[in-house]
């Protein structure tokens, strides 16, 4: 089946613009080089869960600038705004269970300690890394299940049983024709 | 205590009726006090605590499932419910009782609560509200033929037919001599910018099961409608179509706000984009209150009955500012996927205004609910087959959170007040063994595989597909219920066993 791909990026590039591949299940590529502020593209998949992957690679440290105190002055970065895939945009919620993975640069490592294998929420890609999703094909069904939308409404009003829908399918195959 | 006022079950317990809210206003102004209790939230809270889920669930069917016969234990549950409201009213020494009885399904308890109460006290009742009638889809009848039925058993004193604002204070003064009291014709119609805000001070908001935090209430943005679609009798029963200033929509919202920290809204009214202008001034104010106040956009929240817009009439522009002012949830009379059975309707707008509409809510952050019929008389399967497409066309706006539910119906029935019960023969329209055509006893002569049986088949098959397709139900088992339910009474009917 076809499924598209929209992400929206803040691309921190005033040292440079950052590298980014995004990936679905780590074999299909859909995109390798500079980041831009947006990404499309519509592609073949299967049935099934998936993972998308996008990977902030090659930055350096003299890729951010500090002031004496440490802190980050300009960064280059990649910032996931939105994604939407088939046309549904993802909810806030669906974002943060993306997972990023970072590759902590060698002199970042030696400055500080507990550093965590993974980051989420996050969608901030600072370090050189890779940010993970998953989901799955199809997605509007998917994504339909997932979020349980309805009002928060009372069960009595908004009650549609699959047991009642069966009973009236039933009555009405037999009934005569008035 | 000059009048306890009654909201009556069946209705959804999802906020505050407006009408109670509405005639205890008026006798304030008059300067009377009034209790409002709300025997529907009881019976869908308390009873149903007290007694168990298929005690209560039997008695819930009871009220709308003519057919329905409740079990020894179960009329003794209902009964002492009865009982009590009856006496615990009484000792309020009200000199009326006014009772608002919203919808047909409110018929049953309203005559079983009457008898008991004629047992106990004289204390004169005054009924009104749209369940005076009984039309399956409608509200309108041009006799209220259980208001007659009340008043030839003596169970009531006075009916009003339509508004409260024009009758309730010659009720007051002792002049029940006016059009709209114990009379077919409807009461004289009010300025609805001259109407008082409504009093809710007697609910308790926050019981209801709105989902919201604070609760809702109803509002209305006008009466009547600006369109003439030919299923409809809201034009023959509300008149010429009366809206709010949107200045004074805006004053009333805040006022409810500023009273009762209640931030969100439903507009109960038939569409709260009637007049563009007043309803574009209203969100207007909304968004600059926000501002003069420090508050978020969609700080306060509404949900309507909305008609659907060309791009030319509404502009994205304006789509803007409904999200910023906290348009949430808009009820929409979408009703088929067949621009010919929109037309034949004379809905008034096309898909691709539909569509266009639909792209401008999922923009903006606002949701839509669907009201569909199934089996309009023009309908063919080909129609239907659209309307079928449409759900499935609109499945990522349900899995992006901006549809948020259908109401399928009934199927169309032919309801007195609306255009098509006097046009019926302009669609070739004929009634079932010699009658005229009326509820769901019709047949269109250009059409003739469209049965009863086929509309119902095609309404299902409809709710299945939806099912599949993850839309959510207003109302679906007991749509389907009442549909089994009638079809037993026709089948009774014609076997001779019930008349």
């Amino acid at each position: 089946m076809q499924m598209s791909l929209d992400i929206a990026f803040t691309v921190g590039d005033k040292l440079g613009t950052p590298n980014v591949k995004i990936l679905i299940d780590d074999y299909v590529v859909l995109y390798e080089g500079p980041a831009q502020p947006t990404f499309s593209r519509t592609f073949d998949i299967n049935d099934g869960e998936h993972e998308l992957k996008i990977v902030h690679y090659g930055k350096t440290d003299q890729d951010h600038v500090l002031d004496k105190d440490g802190s980050i002055l300009v960064d280059k970065f990649i910032n996931i705004d939105s994604i939407s895939i088939d046309s549904i945009k993802l909810l806030d919620k669906e974002l943060q269970t993306g997972e990023f993975w970072p590759v902590y640069s060698l002199s970042y490592v030696e400055d500080m300690t507990d550093l965590p294998e993974s980051i989420c929420p996050n969608l901030y890609l600072g370090h050189n890394g890779t940010w993970r999703y998953r989901f799955f094909a199809p997605f509007t069904e998917w994504a339909i299940q997932q979020r349980q939308l309805g009002p928060q409404l009372d069960k009595t009003i908004f009650k549609s049983s699959a047991k009642i829908l069966e009973e009236a399918k039933d009555f009405f195959k037999n009934a005569p024709d008035l | 205590m000059f009048a306890v006022i009654l909201t009556v079950p069946r209705i959804a317990a999802l906020r505050p009726s407006a009408a109670p809210a509405i005639i205890k206003s008026i006798l304030k102004k008059e300067g009377l006090d009034s209790k409002i209790l709300d025997l529907n939230l009881e019976f869908h809270e308390r009873f149903r605590r007290n007694f168990t889920e298929e005690i209560y669930s039997a008695v819930d069917d009871y009220f709308f499932n003519e057919l329905k016969q409740l079990s020894e234990q179960e009329q003794n549950c209902y009964e002492e419910f009865l009982t009590a409201w009856v006496h615990r009213i009484i000792k309020i020494k009200p000199k009326w009782l006014f009772i608002s009885v919203f919808t047909w399904q409110a018929q049953r308890f309203t005559r079983d609560f009457l008898t008991m109460w004629a047992q106990y006290t004289d204390i004169p009742v005054v009924i009104g509200g749209q369940g005076m009638t009984k039309e399956e889809n409608g509200s309108y009848s041009s006799k209220p033929t259980f208001a007659y039925e009340l008043k030839s058993k003596g169970l009531i004193r006075h009916w009003i037919r339509g508004e409260a604002e024009t009758t309730i204070p010659a009720i007051v003064h002792g002049r029940t001599d006016i059009i709209g009291i114990d009379t077919d014709e409807m009461a004289e119609r009010s300025n609805v910018n001259e109407h008082e805000f409504m009093d809710f001070d007697d609910f308790d908001i926050k019981s209801y099961h709105s989902g919201y935090e604070h609760g809702v209430l109803p509002m209305e943005t006008s009466r009547g409608c600006v369109r003439n679609c030919t299923f409809c009798d809201i034009p023959t029963y509300h008149g010429k179509f009366r809206y709010k200033q949107g200045d004074r929509l805006f004053e009333e919202m805040k006022h409810y706000y500023e009273k009762y920290d209640v931030h969100d809204f439903f507009f109960h009214d038939a569409l709260c984009n009637g007049s563009v202008k007043d309803f574009k001034q209203f969100n207007n104010n909304l968004v600059e209150y926000y501002k003069a106040n420090n508050l978020q956009p969609r700080h306060l929240k509404y949900s309507s009955h909305y008609i659907v817009r060309s791009e030319r009439v509404m502009p994205e522009r304006d789509f803007e500012l409904m999200g910023m002012g906290g348009a949430e949830c808009m009820v929409i009379g979408v009703e088929s996927g067949s621009d010919k059975v929109k037309a034949d309707m004379r809905k008034g707008f096309t898909n691709e205004d539909l569509d266009y509409n639909m792209r401008m809510f999922s923009k903006y952050g606002i949701t839509a609910y669907f009201l569909v019929i199934v089996g309009f008389p023009t309908e063919t399967r080909a129609d239907f087959d659209q309307t079928l497409a449409m759900l499935k066309r609109y499945q990522p706006y349900v899995a992006d959170g901006t549809i948020i539910g259908v109401n399928l119906g009934t199927t169309l029935t032919i309801e007195e007040g609306a255009p098509i019960w006097d046009e019926y023969a302009d669609l070739n329209i004929v009634g079932v063994n010699g009658n005229r055509p009326d509820g769901p006893d019709w047949m269109c002569e250009t059409n003739p595989s469209l049965t009863y049986k086929e509309r119902i088949m095609r309404r299902i098959e409809a709710q299945e597909y939806a099912t599949k397709l993850g839309y959510t139900f207003w109302k679906g088992d007991d749509q389907l219920k009442l549909l089994m339910d009638n079809y037993n009474t026709r089948i009774a009917r014609l076997a001779g066993v019930i008349h």
